[in-house]
């Protein structure tokens, strides 16, 4: 029914209509599939496949953290040093608190490359993962960006972008 | 202090992790909790509102679906945070901004549809901000994104 490039060359569409945020209601999906003029299985399909394909990481809810008990996080950025990055990433996939993990580029005025962002129910508890990290991986090179103010945090408005 | 229950607790979990891509997906969450739909939609409502669920969707890759994204570091002396962020907040593609503890005080992400939209949007923004100093650091590889979160 969908070839795998449908939806890349419909992608706009299906993938904006889709990013919006699902109804609570019976047939949440309905609405969505009427605007696409596709049935609700056929949406349901497509959902899955973009699941499959890896467009979609997973569909479900997004929470706030700090509603949920994790009041607490930390930016850590690691000097980590190239070879040891499989390393770090074998570390941290254990790591629960840890949610996001990137190797980004690294500049001669900011020597980090691995970002780790850390959640925890206090500033302690958020310090003592990275100290456990630091102690797992042996290496002391990181530095704390700890939130002072959250300007801005949402959902990418893919409709206006 | 949870502004929630047992029920909810175990509704937020399936929420996230298992939430049934089916026709009722709300009916088969009060199934699989022995609670009536009603009551569900209801719970998820307040959850809503309480600002304990952001939203219910998918979680895409934004790289996959086309598009480019960085975060950015800047330096801005400390009586011109305000203003910077407020610039910074008005682009539709900037998705987070913080103040952060550090030489470089405010960090963002910018997504767009391009590398050279990106580029143009940043020169944009530098302009307007004039930074002392600004880092460009896009990603190279994602090592972990895990976005649920067990209550």
């Amino acid at each position: 029914m969908h070839e795998k490039c449908d939806y890349l060359a419909a992608d706009s569409r299906i993938i904006r209509y889709l990013h919006r945020s699902l109804a609570i209601e019976g047939r949440p999906f309905l609405t969505l599939a009427r605007e696409l003029g596709i049935t609700e299985d056929e949406l349901l399909e497509v959902i899955r496949s973009l699941i499959a394909d890896g467009f979609i990481r997973r569909y479900g809810a997004v929470v706030r953290h700090g509603k949920v008990g994790y009041s607490s996080n930390v930016l850590v950025a690691w000097n980590i040093p190239e070879e040891r990055i499989d390393e770090f990433e074998k570390i941290i996939s254990d790591v629960n608190e840890v949610s996001h993990c990137y190797a980004r580029v690294r500049h001669p005025e900011w020597n980090y490359n691995i970002y780790t962002m850390i959640h925890g129910h206090s500033k302690d508890e958020c310090l003592c993962v990275v100290e456990r990290i630091s102690n797992a991986v042996k290496i002391e090179a990181f530095t704390l960006l700890f939130t002072k103010r959250e300007f801005k945090k949402r959902k990418l408005d893919l409709e206006n972008l | 202090m949870r502004a929630f229950d047992a029920i909810d607790s175990q509704l937020i979990n399936l929420l996230q992790h298992e939430f049934p891509l089916v026709k009722e997906p709300y009916k088969e969450l009060a199934k699989m909790l022995n609670t009536p739909e009603t009551e569900i939609l209801s719970r998820i409502r307040r959850l809503k509102a309480n600002g304990v669920i952001r939203e219910i969707g998918p979680i895409f890759n934004s790289e996959m679906i086309g598009l480019t994204s960085t975060l950015v570091a800047l330096k801005v002396p400390e009586d011109t945070v305000d203003g910077a962020a407020q610039i910074i907040n008005s682009y539709v593609g900037v998705t987070h901004n913080y103040e952060r503890e550090g030489d470089y005080n405010i960090w963002f992400t910018l997504a767009a549809t391009s590398g050279e939209a990106l580029a143009s949007t940043l020169e944009e923004i530098k302009e307007k901000i004039h930074p002392m100093h600004s880092l460009v650091v896009p990603v190279k590889r994602v090592l972990k994104i895990k976005t649920n979160f067990k209550v």
